[in-house]
């Protein structure tokens, strides 16, 4: 190979992980935001106890752990940027139909009488578990496509995951000390949606993996 | 020099002022001080008064208070001011109290409506545990507790034919603040169809907060008539679904009615007195709703 397209190379990997920084960093972000205005959407038909946030973030770990595997799976099956866009595409339809769909949900897991915790429960499922599960893909698909050397995985994976993880404190904070206050409930999740739609964009338009690179099979 | 002779007593000023303190008649005793899954819960007595405080932030606020050798007289303002309510609707037969305290409200409703059913709503366990413990506290077949979300009683009230109410009381606090979702428009409408025909909706809400401007224009968009009564740094809002116009006369002239009827240990007069006659809040801005309540952000202003 010459070293002219060595360094090519080299430009377009860094290249790749500055746009994967952003990608996690978003979802990282409106994951939390999500998370945050999780309790707010459910209280108004089942109160602010503690089992009410109990139920939001059990159900976004449990949605974590799920995708995690999801997208580790999926990044052996093919690592390619315009893969990624979708989860974070449909992660994006989700947040823009919570707004419009909650009151609904609420209401019929409510006429369904069962005890206050598990009505909580049922209708945190039905509205966080998809888009957080999308969500949670995100970050190990990340890893596999920032990676290029198996010696060095572990650096992506601890670059991509405190860059997301980052994402997260900020969507935590900024929405519960000042998004609430500035703005609905239903326009922070549609203003997230926007952020995850640019980054499924971002995504999309990774660059692809070189010939060389593709040559080299990682074995699982 | 006089001045380092000044200088010089200042510790033993401090340590005569600290004595004085220390040893002044009336010193509150802490009683009992715990955690609960929502509050850090502070009782205090001072003679035979108990205060029922909760500490937020390093603040602790007092959130009710009993004299046990009086347990019907109220020793915080706004008690009295609650009783506004029976101004517009004299004779209840079933009432709603969110948030129990030390019991007091219902305590007195019952005791002066002893024909009334009184249902109190309490999140807390523990609260209801320290009001029968510390501030002698009974449930009686004709006043009862739920321990559940007030909202969520409500809403499941609402999804049954019955039970409808008369008045209900809103005094859910939680250290200074109100939790947002009893703070909105939806929860006042859900409130309002509780009502049976000729009911009141009497709110509790603190004068010297940001959130107070908020909480009148959401109770403005929900009630035809609006009635403040403010005192003690609070202000009672008494919300009716119908349109009336009633002149302060008229409230006086119910006061002195139902004052001879009840001898109650306080001045209902001196409720009818502290009656606002213009708006003190803009009355143009933003409402509560389920999509927008920032009411536990909102500071003190």
């Amino acid at each position: 190979m010459s070293s002219d397209a060595q360094r090519q190379d080299s430009e377009q990997t860094h290249l790749g992980t500055a746009m994967l920084i952003v990608v996690v960093f978003a979802c990282g972000f409106a994951l939390m935001a999500l998370e945050m205005l999780g309790a707010r959407l459910l209280s108004p038909d089942f109160g602010s106890s503690i089992y009410v946030w109990g139920s939001v973030i059990s159900i976004f770990l449990l949605a974590l752990s799920v995708g995690y595997w999801v997208g580790g799976w999926a990044s052996v099956w093919r690592a390619d940027g315009r893969v990624l866009a979708v989860p974070i595409l449909l992660a994006a339809g989700g947040f823009a139909l919570i707004p419009l769909i909650v009151k609904h949900v609420n209401g019929c897991v409510f006429d369904l009488d069962i005890e206050d915790r598990w009505g909580a429960l049922l209708s945190a499922t039905i509205l966080f578990l998809l888009p957080s599960l999308l969500l949670g893909m995100v970050s190990p698909y990340s890893v596999r496509l920032a990676t290029r050397e198996v010696g060095r995985a572990g650096a992506s994976a601890g670059l991509l995951y405190s860059i997301s993880t980052l994402g997260s404190f900020l969507g935590c904070i900024l929405t519960s000390f000042y998004f609430v206050l500035w703005l609905n409930v239903s326009t922070i999740l549609w203003c997230m949606s926007a952020v995850l739609v640019a980054a499924a964009v971002v995504s999309y338009l990774l660059p692809r993996a070189s010939k060389r690179e593709k040559g080299v099979r990682i074995k699982h | 020099m006089p001045m380092r002779h000044a200088i010089a007593l200042l510790p033993l000023a401090a340590v005569i002022v600290a004595a004085v303190v220390w040893t002044a008649p009336g010193r509150a005793e802490v009683l009992v001080e715990t955690e609960s899954l929502y509050h850090h819960i502070i009782v205090e007595a001072d003679g035979s008064v108990r205060r029922l405080l909760f500490r937020r932030r390093g603040v602790d606020h007092s959130e009710s208070a009993v004299d046990l050798s009086a347990p019907v007289r109220p020793q915080m303002r706004y008690t009295e001011l609650m009783f506004s309510g029976l101004l517009f609707c004299e004779d209840p037969k079933d009432i709603l109290v969110l948030g129990l305290g030390g019991g007091i409200l219902s305590r007195m409703f019952a005791h002066y409506h002893p024909q009334a059913n009184v249902v109190t709503v309490e999140l807390d366990r523990k609260v209801f545990e320290v009001a029968k413990k510390h501030f002698g506290f009974e449930q009686t077949e004709r006043c009862q507790v739920v321990l559940r979300d007030g909202r969520v009683y409500i809403k499941r009230a609402l999804s049954k034919s019955e039970p409808r109410f008369d008045l209900i009381l809103l005094d859910a606090y939680r250290g200074g603040f109100i939790p947002y979702h009893l703070t909105t428009k939806e929860f006042f409408d859900e409130c309002k169809q509780l009502l049976k025909p000729g009911g009141v909706v009497v709110s509790n809400m603190r004068t010297d907060f940001e959130t107070y401007d908020y909480q009148r224009r959401t109770m403005d968009s929900v009630f035809e008539t609006c009635n403040a009564f403010s005192g003690g740094g609070n202000t009672v809002v008494c919300g009716l679904p119908v349109k009336t116009k009633v002149s302060t006369t008229d409230l006086t002239r119910r006061a002195r009615a139902l004052q001879a009827r009840h001898e109650f240990e306080f001045d209902l007069l001196g409720v009818v007195n502290a009656r606002r006659r213009g708006p003190d809040y803009e009355r143009r801005g933003p409402i509560f709703t389920d999509d927008y309540a920032p009411a536990n952000i909102l500071r003190r202003r």
